[in-house]
């Protein structure tokens, strides 16, 4: 389940309290909370939630992401990502939904991947140039 | 067949004991009853009721007997299909909630309906099984380090209980505050997110200690000191349970989908 191996999907999730410092991947099948530090990559295949009192020093990866402490490093949401007023995020984001709410600090860049946008294109441009690569994602930069 | 390994009663359980073959008997469930004594111990007695080849070893105890009455069950390759019964000592005790009973009778009318489920144990290195619950005393609150495969941590905790499944809680008494914060959340009703504790599922976990080896209790005895390492021994050992027990499973099952 952790350190790198995948989980079986049991129901239970991961928690790591606020009195603990974890050094290393944290990978598990269901969601995982952290209310303490990580230095290293945390990936779920459900919800990672970064609570108030978390300090994260590496990316993040999951299905939905809510961000309500600090994050230094890339966060990838399949599904949605959130940055709440508490949230600090110094990294790239990227998702298909994101919402950073008012009093939150975000300093990257910022990704969604437009899947419409792409195909239509994608078409046009194999029709027209011969299979040219095009920009697909609609980005965003703030600072 | 039942083989029961009862614990000798004292103070004022000194009864019990007849107590409980009694409604054995009525139950028509009664069999080979054993004590351990000094000549005697636990881990003997259990191997001897395998070795004699009892399909059901009950323990009649306290969590301790119940405790190496399994690490024997867990480590004899010839009592795999042996089916573990428990008549606990103490009925507010986790161990009872876990598997469903509140009193004798119904511990004993448990054991003659024969409902059964697997359980996964925790293993102390070397050869130590565990069912209900271990704890790492740490009252200097000294840093304990802790790794998991290629994870390490490391934590300020007084005490980590280390449940079978290796469910790791970390226990913070000053980050938590002390006995008036928690008397003021009692007084006003406030209820406050849990964020002191921790929740690991690993297959093995390692713990080392700053300075001092630090002591692991299982059942309030002392079984080993840090470094030491747990392993999760998962679907392991058959135990009876209460009927009810399976049917809120089942329910609950049936609810969710």
């Amino acid at each position: 389940m952790l350190g790198g191996k995948q989980a079986s999907p049991t129901g239970q999730g991961t928690i790591v309290g606020t009195n603990v410092k974890l050094i290393g991947t944290l990978q598990d099948a269901n969601d995982i909370v952290v209310h303490g530090q990580i230095e290293g990559e945390i990936i779920s295949n459900q919800a990672v939630n970064i609570s108030e009192t978390a300090f994260v020093k590496g990316p993040v990866s999951g299905e939905i992401v809510s961000v309500a402490g600090k994050v230094r490093g890339a966060i990838t949401a399949t599904n949605k990502l959130e940055i709440l007023p508490t949230g600090k995020v110094f990294g790239s984001i990227t998702s298909k939904d994101i919402s950073i709410r008012s009093g939150a600090i975000f300093v990257g860049k910022c990704t969604m991947p437009n899947e419409e946008k792409e195909e239509t294109e994608t078409e046009s441009a194999t029709a027209q140039e011969g299979g040219k690569n095009t920009k697909k994602d609609t980005q965003y930069e703030v600072e | 067949m039942y083989y029961y390994i009862i614990e000798p009663s004292k103070g004022k359980f000194i009864n019990r004991q007849e107590k409980i073959k009694d409604i054995l008997g009525d139950l028509g469930i009664a069999g080979e009853t054993v004590s351990p004594s000094s000549a005697r111990t636990i881990e003997e007695l259990t191997h001897l009721g395998v070795v004699k080849g009892y399909s059901t070893i009950v323990a009649v105890g306290s969590e301790a007997l119940v405790n190496k009455t399994i690490t024997v069950l867990a480590t004899e390759q010839t009592a795999h299909d042996t089916v573990l019964g428990i008549i606990p000592d103490d009925f507010t005790s986790a161990l009872a909630k876990k598997i469903g009973v509140a009193d004798i009778r119904s511990a004993c009318e448990t054991l003659k309906f024969r409902k059964l489920e697997t359980f996964s144990l925790a293993l102390i290195e070397p050869n130590k099984y565990f069912v209900t619950e271990a704890s790492i005393e740490n009252p200097k609150n000294q840093e304990i380090f802790f790794a998991i495969e290629k994870l390490k941590g490391k934590a300020r905790a007084d005490q980590i209980t280390i449940k079978p499944g290796l469910e790791i809680i970390f226990n913070d008494p000053i980050k938590e505050g002390g006995m008036s914060h928690k008397l003021i959340k009692w007084l006003f009703g406030k209820k406050e997110k849990d964020i002191f504790s921790s929740f690991f599922h690993p297959k093995k976990i390692r713990f080392e200690s700053e300075k001092e080896n630090l002591p692991i209790k299982v059942s309030g005895e002392v079984v080993a000191k840090t470094p030491v390492t747990f392993y999760n021994r998962s679907k392991l050992l058959k135990i009876i349970v209460a009927r009810d027990i399976i049917k809120e499973k089942k329910n609950l099952t049936g609810g969710e989908r």
